[in-house]
């Protein structure tokens, strides 16, 4: 049977005139609510993994109301753990945080989620329509770009390092280039070498960049309220702002999200991007583009927010061009999708498009009814939850090493994740007091691997012809002109910035000792090993870790290393503006006594974990700390345990069914 | 989760709600936990098995995984519970190394793991810590089988065309001693025939796309895949490509007109020594779809009791229902079988282990 595409999309509707799949939709928008404030592990693909033995058994549209409901909800309500905890969200969420935590922290929890919300539902509504229209014009769409044009393009999105480094762009771009060598850690594709691996069967396949990204932002977060002993010494800023001041935010900037919402569209449909970028790139775009940026993107800008999470959701849509009408899966959800189709009857791509185009209408009305609920049902959980934003420390801090321990550890269940993890945040604390912007790290780290794909796929396809393929000119032109707007645009700020103040009076250079002096000389020496270790590998492999990385990395650290020990005061006081500095006015002892306690509990947690399995640890961290740290009455102790047991063993063993590994005292 | 824990924390706070009730409940769960009086007469009556699978939890292969070891419990006597622990660390190498060295050999722990691992022992990686030939095979399933499938307006038409060729095919493959790469160092290795290959492809999608806009021209792919998935049905159907050879022993009913690579190495008369090489990286072909194994040492009557559970299990209404509904092939190959081939493979001369060594590490 052949429909006309206005006959598809009618009957597409009517498909869902059941009162099963219109059950089955809420429920999939309660899954997806109820993922999006879960702890990293529990995403969008295991919970396919765990439906589809069930629903393979339902009549098709009804499964795909549950799936779809599920997974486009959990990504609309993904703001939550940024704005609230001060972590990354779980996969495409995770830049939120940098601009989400600041609101929150500020007291306008309510106004950055409405903000999220609605950004993440119009992102939504524009991925789906692209969807709808997409039919005919998917294909043209994704062949017009090849390995040279993406290399291109991951290159334009590296350039925005310059906007994210802010006012010391030495330490940005040390930063990116450190991102940079964490993300060749392992074999390496192309040539099969072992980079970095020092015979560590854990670094073959190199660093998680969820756990990364988790811990560089999640950690410092928790220390900051340990630190102020937030809602005991130092109040929690008062709640402000609405709900509906975000969704006005929203609206009046609602040319950015409709330009994230593309991009993120775009990032959905080729294949092999993935979703860890695009919020990243959504971000960098935000900051490279929005007026002002470089003064407020980082302490709390609700462009920051909104950027990401328009990409985010938005991404859903296009996933859903390449999965359904080209048969192509973007990923392990997407694949489950297929997984399911297939079991159903269906073939997605062409064959699907011709047979059953109603079915892909059901599909694009059910993203669209989830992109309401779930921007509903954000908006009615918003406010409750906003009073996370004032609970106190003390039992705050042990739930966020919760979410931040279990996040890690789900990542390989691999005890070295812990270590990864605390490693990881020492150096996201140390990188923050001494501001060295870590989404330029971030940056780095996501786009390293891609960056190095593509130019090899482009070298090895096409040598160096692919230079002339006129879309490569293109978009190297557009690039190009992006990067020297923002340079433009950064020195006209700076010479703002330093007419207004009198220049103060420079002091002839003089040689001083500073403990400051101790970060440039670290990377020195993680560049050397990374030069010394590399030196003996093929070109292909050495490449981007030595030649790209490590040799300019070094001659810049060592560059501000000598800025470190002869420059000026005032200058190197200047904090770096994407990556506030500290803001705590307590005196030196009590901050460091504070500090080393709070990574004592850290690297407790993390000992727990694999000492005596998760199921027992974290309870047992958030009864001590509670009570130790915290001084707690034994009820609330008790009550803050509880809740953490509950979440570690009755959500994931009991629930999910997905174990957790003994710790090692019970082998 | 959030939602219910922070409610909770605010209303105990204000000292409505006992702590104490909470405490009641963790003790119970406490004194729950440990009982385990019943594992007298039989063993695995009352005991937890432990099913180790070498991907991330939801990955399309862990399903079949999780699908296995349900079924398979249902077999054993005594009816022991089984959970399934990813361990998806290294690319599956840390659960094969877990079931090999850290379980204990006593027949409660499972793995389910990559064939392709046994290239890293014969490579003599440090961080292979197994001996191939000595874990405890339980079964395994549907034997892959590869083909090499060339745009047809490319100027190769058999792999007579490339062998003769002065400028080679370019193919694609995901990484180096991925199971599409060594399909074509294969090709490249026993039939005489120069590819070159593109390497940094991130899967199956990525390198459709790249043939479909010509960045190269062929590439390995499964034949279930082929059979089943687009963009493979729309691309035989317009004659987009062709299909120049498959690895099976005997050619798949639904590809009649393809030559086996066994044919086609007599056909060229592929030397003794290239064969033997040849067999070897065929091996992970013949070890199935991530096959079951347990720790070594483990007492027989329990490797028989699990063995046929094992064969039970692949024969159960239940998972064959829902193996037909996700279009799984389910084709049991018996350990014995699985257990010689590990010897095969792992048993060569040092001039084959160092060419196979010598494929796997170049381009």
């Amino acid at each position: 049977m052949e429909l006309s595409l206005l006959q598809a999309a009618v009957q597409g509707f009517l498909n869902l005139l059941d009162t099963s799949v219109l059950f089955a939709l809420l429920v999939g928008i309660g899954i997806g609510t109820f993922v999006a404030v879960a702890p990293q592990g529990i995403g969008t693909p295991l919970v396919y993994a765990l439906l589809l033995p069930i629903v393979i058994r339902w009549k098709p549209i009804t499964a795909l109301a549950l799936l779809l409901g599920a997974s486009s909800v959990s990504a609309i309500c993904a703001a939550y753990l940024p704005v609230l905890f001060g972590i990354p969200g779980g996969g495409g969420s995770q830049a939120t945080v940098l601009d989400g935590y600041p609101m929150g922290k500020r007291g306008e929890a309510r106004r950055a989620l409405g903000a999220s919300f609605m950004a993440g539902g119009m992102g939504c509504l524009i991925g789906t329509l692209t969807l709808a229209i997409a039919i005919p014009l998917a294909k043209p769409l994704i062949y017009l770009l090849g390995s040279p044009e993406l290399f291109i393009f991951v290159l334009w999105g590296l350039s925005m390092v310059a906007v994210l480094a802010g006012r010391q762009p030495l330490k940005g771009l040390i930063a990116a280039l450190f991102g940079l060598l964490i993300a060749t850690v392992g074999q390496q594709a192309q040539s099969g070498v072992m980079r970095f691996v020092y015979d560590q069967p854990y670094l073959l396949d190199g660093f998680a960049i969820s756990i990364i990204a988790l811990v560089l932002f999640g950690i410092p977060s928790a220390l900051d309220m340990a630190l102020t002993k937030l809602g005991v010494e130092q109040q929690p800023a008062p709640l402000r702002g609405s709900l509906l001041e975000g969704v006005k935010d929203t609206l009046r900037e609602w040319w950015l999200v409709v330009r994230c919402s593309f991009l993120g569209v775009w990032v959905g449909i080729v294949p092999g991007i993935g979703s860890q970028t695009v919020d990243w790139l959504s971000y960098g775009h935000a900051a490279q583009t929005c007026k002002g940026a470089s003064e407020t993107f980082g302490k709390g800008d609700v462009r920051g927010v909104i950027a990401p999470e328009s990409a985010n959701d938005a991404k859903d849509g296009g996933d859903l061009v390449t999965t359904l009408l080209l048969g192509f899966p973007q990923g392990t959800s997407t694949a489950l999708l297929i997984v399911a189709l297939l079991a159903m009857g269906f073939v997605p791509g062409p064959e699907m498009v011709r047979k059953n185009p109603d079915v892909i209408y059901s599909a694009v009305w059910i993203m669209g009814l989830a992109g309401i609920g779930g921007t509903l049902i954000g908006f009615i959980l918003a406010n409750p939850l906003a009073r996370l934003a004032q609970v106190r420390y003390s039992i705050m801090v042990p739930l966020i090493l919760t979410f931040i321990l279990v996040g890690a550890f789900s990542a390989n269940r691999d005890p070295i994740d812990l270590v990864v993890a605390v490693a990881f945040g020492i150096i996201g604390y140390f990188m923050k007091r001494a501001g060295y912007p870590r989404p330029a790290l971030i940056l780095g780290l996501v786009l390293g691997d891609l960056l190095e794909r593509y130019l090899y796929r482009s070298m090895a396809s096409y040598g160096f012809g692919w230079l002339a393929r006129p879309a490569v000119i293109v978009l190297l032109i557009l690039a190009s002109a992006s990067l020297a707007y923002t340079l433009w645009d950064k020195w006209r700020a700076s010479k703002v910035r330093a007419a207004a103040p009198p220049p103060a009076e420079r002091k002839p250079a003089a040689f001083r000792l500073r403990a400051s002096a101790l970060y440039p000389l670290f990377f020195m020496i993680v560049f050397s090993i990374a030069i010394v270790t590399g030196w003996e590998w093929p070109f292909i492999a050495k490449l981007m870790p030595v030649y790209v990385v490590a040799i300019p990395g070094l001659v810049l650290s060592a560059a501000q290393l000598f800025q470190e020990l002869t420059g000026d005061e005032a200058e190197l006081a200047q904090a770096s503006d994407m990556d506030e500095a500290y803001g705590t006015s307590l005196d030196r002892r009590t901050e460091l006594a504070r500090t080393l306690a709070f990574f004592g509990w850290v690297a407790a947690g993390a000992a727990g974990i694999w000492l005596l399995g998760v199921v027992i640890a974290l309870p047992l961290l958030a009864l001590l700390y509670t009570l130790l740290e915290g001084r707690e009455k034994w009820t609330t102790s008790l009550a803050t345990t509880a809740g953490i047991f509950a979440l570690v063993w009755g959500l994931f063993d009991y629930m999910l069914e997905v174990r957790w590994p003994a710790g090692i005292l019970f082998y | 989760m959030t939602k219910r824990s922070s409610d909770r924390v605010r209303t105990v706070g204000k000292g409505r709600l006992g702590g104490e009730l909470w405490l009641l409940c963790l003790l119970a769960l406490a004194l729950l936990g440990p009982v385990d009086l019943s594992a007298q007469s039989n063993f695995y009556q009352g005991k937890t098995m432990t099913y180790v699978v070498g991907l991330l939890a939801g990955d399309s292969t862990d399903l079949w995984a999780r699908a296995v070891s349900r079924n398979m419990v249902k077999h054993i006597p005594g009816n022991p519970a089984i959970i399934v622990q990813n361990m998806p660390g290294a690319g599956g190498l840390i659960a094969a190394n877990y079931v090999y060295g850290v379980a204990k050999p006593d027949g409660l722990t499972l793995g389910s793991i990559s064939a392709g691992h046994y290239f890293h022992q014969l490579a003599g990686r440090p961080e292979a810590q197994f001996d191939w030939r000595k874990f405890t095979w339980i079964g395994s399933s549907a034997r892959h089988e590869y083909l090499l499938i060339m745009r047809a307006d490319a100027p190769f038409k058999s792999i007579d065309d490339i062998r003769s060729a002065t400028e080679p095919p370019k193919c694609s493959a995901t990484a180096l001693g991925s199971a599409s790469h060594i399909t074509l160092k294969l090709v490249e290795e026993a039939l005489g025939a120069r590819l070159q290959i593109v390497t940094g492809y991130k899967g199956g999608s990525e390198q459709d796309l790249a043939i479909e806009k010509g960045e190269v021209q062929c590439r390995a792919v499964t034949t279930a895949a082929f059979v089943a998935r687009e963009p493979f049905q729309t691309w035989q159907k317009n004659g987009f490509i062709r299909v120049l050879l498959q690895t099976p022993r005997k050619r798949n009913p639904r590809l009649p007109d393809v030559p086996t690579i066994y044919e086609l190495m007599d056909r060229v008369r592929t030397p003794e020594n290239k064969r033997r090489v040849a067999l070897v990286l065929l091996g992970t072909d013949n070890f199935g779809n991530f096959p079951t194994v347990a720790t070594p040492g483990i007492p027989a009557d329990r490797v028989k009791i699990l063995r046929d559970a094992y064969a039970k299990a692949l024969k159960d209404p239940d998972l064959l229902e829902e193996a037909k509904k996700r279009r799984w092939e389910v084709d049991y190959i018996e350990p014995q079988e699985l257990e010689k081939l590990a010897k095969e493979v792992i048993d060569q001369p040092p001039d084959i282990v160092k060419r196979v060594k010598e494929l796997l590490e170049s381009k």
